[in-house]
């Protein structure tokens, strides 16, 4: 019973979250009542059939009861708003817009109608603009190939730990280097498709990782960063865990770290002194942004 | 190898596509093949065989090398096979084969206008920067899959072998494994494979869908309609990628899943089918989409269609007021 409740509030908050991220589809409610109420109609029998069924599935899936059917139906798998797959919202856009371009403007109109249609679309829609790749994925893009070279040049296997941006693209470039995590650390859908659990320490470690990341990329362009970046770790107590961390992560068996500029700093006593204390070497390399430590 | 990997994707479907169609209308000699229904119904025989390709290698544990020799063969043969039936049928009776477009004259404003669009789309999944999509693995899960040599031998997403395992809903999907068999056949990088090479053929493919029910909405005569309603629909994509789950954004940024290709072209073609009670087409979309995207127990979005339609023509039957309903559609010149 309480999954169908939590369904039936997915439903309702669904509902809500489609209709303004999708605009367009107040365009095909218009367009079906104008076709309803308006005159006479244009469609044959398998068009007619095909705006009923649009209109049924439309009413189906927005009535939180019926749509609690559909989403049982799937299981939970799907989220709501995948469940409008059911419903042909293009087909019947398009289908309404073509026949009232037809009614109203024809011939040497049309190309004015079509204008209006470009507008309309326009509008409701994204405005021209697409969407676009984060800058974070963007400069971890640029950066994977020149940091995927340097550790091909290092025999044996790869295990990385670095910022979630570069440890997501290495896994995009290169199935050869595993990850102490995956995507799924960051990208709660992701981790559908396994049973596997972070545990505590190793997701503590990625949260401060991130943190500390994040730090260095606000302080960027700041005058006198390196100062600034160490009164903000002193008053955060930022480097209090890292020798935790790096312990658990040397036990996983992690022998890549790579790390931007300052965070790098951080690492790199205790990296030195884990190598001493366990009779390992570590070997360093430098990209344009980032340190890497190899442990073997 | 990417230009053969670009022949691969467009001939080879075609031609299955069109064996296919020659078979199933060997004794109706005056049905006209259809190109892109061929191209469809031979995309469908694809997903298929690469589904039993995937399934036999997932479960007879095959490196991916063997699985992807394996859909090499099947492929070889059942082009082999079409080829013969296609040359069986052109000099049977040519005139079935024919790429004629039937209808009215129409000026060039509207099929140009459209493939203008569809060329500036093509445009923008090849030369933009790809999204990484929520909740999608694939490319993670192919690169795994060919560093490897094996199907879901390793978690795609850290690399590490799973003590748990993966659910079985979503091993048994077989579109990874056809990337990456493809990616190591025509030895094509798989972030140019997947992310912008496929989707543009499934673009393609999603417009020959939407062509092929513009058909059964209008009619054949009506060309007008028809190129304007596919240029509304290029526009209508364009528009409309603001969120994960609508076309747009299937259609510019994630066109190599499943649920994308269940969307773009299953959901339209199995709609196109079930008007026209064409039902095996309908049924093979519901088993294409069984293969490549999460269903329960085969039952997905396409049977939700197929069967909406079918009920309709049922209480359509044995309704009379649903009639006058749907005669309240009509056009004026049926009712006179």
């Amino acid at each position: 019973m309480s999954r169908i409740i939590e369904l039936f509030h997915l439903a309702v908050q669904g509902a809500e979250r489609y209709f303004t991220t999708n605009r367009m589809i107040v365009l095909l409610l218009a367009l079906l009542l104008a076709g309803i109420f308006c005159g006479r109609k244009l469609a044959g029998e398998k068009a007619s059939r095909m705006l009923l069924y649009t209109v049924v599935m439309l009413f189906f899936i927005v009535c939180p009861v019926t749509a609690v059917g559909i989403l049982l139906y799937q299981t939970g798998y799907y989220d709501y708003e995948w469940i409008w797959s059911m419903v042909p919202v293009t087909i019947a856009l398009a289908y309404g817009m073509t026949m009232l371009l037809e009614r109203k403007f024809i011939n040497k109109k049309l190309v004015v109608g079509i204008c209006v249609m470009v507008a309309a679309l326009f509008l409701s829609g994204n405005q021209g603009t697409l969407q676009e790749a984060e800058a974070a994925e963007l400069e971890a893009r640029s950066q994977v190939q020149s940091i995927l070279h340097c550790m091909k040049e290092q025999p044996g296997q790869k295990v990385l730990w670095a910022p979630k941006n570069i440890m997501q693209e290495v896994r995009r470039q290169d199935g050869k280097i595993l990850l102490i995590y995956g995507r799924d650390m960051w990208d709660a859908k992701a981790g559908a498709y396994d049973y596997e659990a972070y545990n505590e320490t190793l997701t503590q470690a990625y949260l401060w990782l991130e943190e500390i990341v994040e730090l260095e990329r606000q302080l960027k362009d700041v005058t006198e960063a390196e100062k600034a970046f160490a009164e903000i770790c002193e008053e955060r107590a930022l480097e209090e865990p890292v020798q935790a961390y790096l312990w658990t992560l040397v036990d996983a068996g992690v022998n890549t770290y790579v790390l931007p500029g300052r965070t790098a700093g951080l690492v790199q006593d205790e990296l030195d002194t884990i190598a001493k204390q366990r009779n390992m070497t570590i070997e360093t390399a430098y990209t344009e942004s980032y340190t890497i430590y190899f442990l073997e | 190898m990417i230009l053969l990997l670009w022949i691969a994707l467009v001939v080879f479907p075609m031609i299955l596509g069109v064996g296919g169609m020659t078979i199933v209308y060997r004794k109706q000699l005056k049905q006209r093949i259809s190109f892109s229904d061929s191209y469809l119904l031979g995309g469908i025989l694809c997903i298929g065989m690469g589904e039993v390709a995937h399934v036999v290698g997932l479960f007879g544990g095959f490196s991916l090398t063997k699985t992807g020799l394996l859909l090499q063969i099947a492929t070889i043969v059942m082009m082999f096979l079409a080829l013969l039936v296609l040359i069986r049928g052109i000099l049977k009776k040519k005139e079935r084969y024919t790429l004629r477009l039937r209808g009215e004259r129409v000026s060039n404003f509207l099929p140009l206008s459209f493939l203008g669009l569809f060329f500036v789309q093509a445009l923008l999944i090849y030369c933009r920067e790809p999204l990484v999509t929520a909740g999608d693995i694939t490319l993670e899960t192919v690169q795994s899959f060919l560093a490897q040599d094996g199907i879901y031998q390793v978690l795609p997403l850290t690399g590490m072998v799973s003590e748990q395992g993966m659910p079985l809903r979503y091993t048994v999907l077989g579109l990874p494994t056809m990337y990456a068999a493809l990616s190591q056949i025509f030895d094509v990088e798989p972030p140019l494979l997947i992310c912008h090479i496929v989707p543009i053929v499934v673009l393609g493919a999603a417009y020959l869908a939407y062509y092929r029910l513009s058909r059964t909405l209008f009619g054949e005569k009506k060309l007008r309609q028809r190129f304007l309603f596919l240029l509304l629909v290029a526009l209508i994509l364009q528009f409309s990628d603001n969120a994960v789950y609508l076309d747009g954004y299937s259609a510019l940024h994630s066109g190599y899943t499943g649920v994308a290709i269940r969307n773009l072209i299953l959901v339209p073609y199995t709609l196109c089918a079930a008007l026209e009670r064409r039902w095996w087409k309908a049924i093979l979309c519901i088993l294409a989409e069984a293969c490549i995207a999460w269903t329960l127990l085969g039952c997905g979005v396409c049977v939700i269609v197929l069967l909406g339609i079918l009920l309709l023509q049922l209480l359509e039957k044995w309704v009379p007021r649903l009639r006058k309903i749907l005669q309240f559609f009509r056009n004026k010149e049926e009712l006179v």
